[in-house]
């Protein structure tokens, strides 16, 4: 099934696109006007979701994992990237 | 004791009827410049008719491309965050490019909180009342005339902007798709109500803006400006850059991340 959301942060929209098999994530696609340092991390993001139960707790600890990488985004946290990502809804 | 100033080159270099170009230059000039073999730059530039998109964005997303396509409007994309702008030759770039003796990179809101003081400190200089928002943008009235996007790579800094001097604010708010829940964000319904140009709020022109930018950032930055051109290794590694990267569909209309 395909998820979709759009989520406002401090400073910046999240654009979540999910494919979901049963209950596990099988594609990513996160994109929006935000600002990420370094800038092409976010695929990492993308990458360690896939195979991930598409719920919450399990998305937090990806998302927790990734930022543990040296990730930087002002105005856009932790939590703004769960609950984008939560937040998406089938089409 | 005022410390001597830095020399920054200063470039006013464009190739304005090829955007994709003139990004790949833009990222040449910053690898130049973390490699120590260019200066510290300020450089000026102007696309004719394109649409430069934040580094995380889709195409397909942001822009009307039958309006795109009707008007001849150029897609780029920029290596650097953010939202989606339009820029014809009534809207003025810049960029402050330059190894981070500010100490200003390792907080990323220090540097956009930095920077954009320059642009405020201009515009006032030029009898406006601007005013800078959450993060990298400048408003006067309540209406946006500048977005900013920065990146920081093995302690340099890229900070630039695209200024709203006298551009075709109805086609730019024609072509950009902006969701209904950023409007709703910016208490605007339309994004014609969230933007405007410098020379209607204030009458000034293109000139007036590019002496007050160089004013106020030379005072910002304690730097001294140097006409300069482009070096050969920033020629050869723009046209490199634009042949793998800037020139293809795969990075300007899809979600690519390429390292910089």
């Amino acid at each position: 099934m395909r998820y979709n959301g759009i989520y406002k942060a401090e400073k910046g929209l999240i654009k979540v696109a999910l494919e979901v098999e049963g209950t596990t994530i099988s594609n990513a696609m996160l994109t929006g006007d935000f600002f990420l340092f370094p800038e092409e991390y976010l695929t990492k993001l993308e990458g360690l979701l896939l195979g991930r139960k598409f719920e919450h707790n399990d998305v937090r600890s990806v998302v927790e994992q990734f930022y543990q990488s040296g990730i930087t985004s002002p105005a856009v946290t932790v939590d703004d990237f769960i609950s984008a990502i939560m937040g998406a809804k089938i089409e | 004791m005022r410390r001597l100033s830095d020399k920054f080159r200063f470039l006013e270099i464009e190739s304005s009827d090829n955007a994709r170009m003139s990004l790949a230059t833009e990222e040449a000039i910053f690898h130049e410049v973390i490699s120590g073999r260019s200066m510290p730059t300020f450089r000026f530039y102007r696309h004719k008719n394109a649409i430069i998109l934040g580094c995380f964005q889709l195409a397909e997303q942001e822009v009307d491309m039958d309006v795109a396509n009707k008007n001849k409007i150029q897609i780029v994309k920029r290596f650097t965050g953010g939202g989606a702008v339009y820029h014809d030759l009534g809207n003025l770039n810049f960029s402050v490019i330059t190894k981070d003796n500010y100490g200003i990179g390792t907080n990323v809101k220090t540097l956009f909180g930095t920077m954009i003081n320059g642009a405020v400190n201009a515009f006032a200089s030029l009898g406006m009342n601007p005013q800078s928002g959450k993060l990298n943008d400048v408003t006067v009235n309540g209406k946006k005339i500048l977005g900013a996007a920065a990146s920081i790579r093995q302690k340099a800094v890229l900070f630039h902007a695209a200024t709203l001097v006298n551009t075709n604010l109805p086609l730019l708010a024609s072509v950009l798709k902006v969701p209904g829940i950023k409007l709703k964000d910016k208490g605007v319904a339309t994004i014609l109500e969230r933007v405007t140009n410098i020379k209607a709020e204030s009458g000034k022109n293109e000139q007036d803006v590019r002496e007050a930018l160089k004013k106020s950032y030379s005072d910002l930055l304690n730097m001294e400006l140097v006409p300069g051109e482009l070096t050969k290794e920033e020629k050869d590694l723009a046209q490199r850059l634009y042949n793998a990267k800037y020139s293809t569909e795969e990075w300007n209309m899809g979600r690519e991340l390429l390292p910089v």
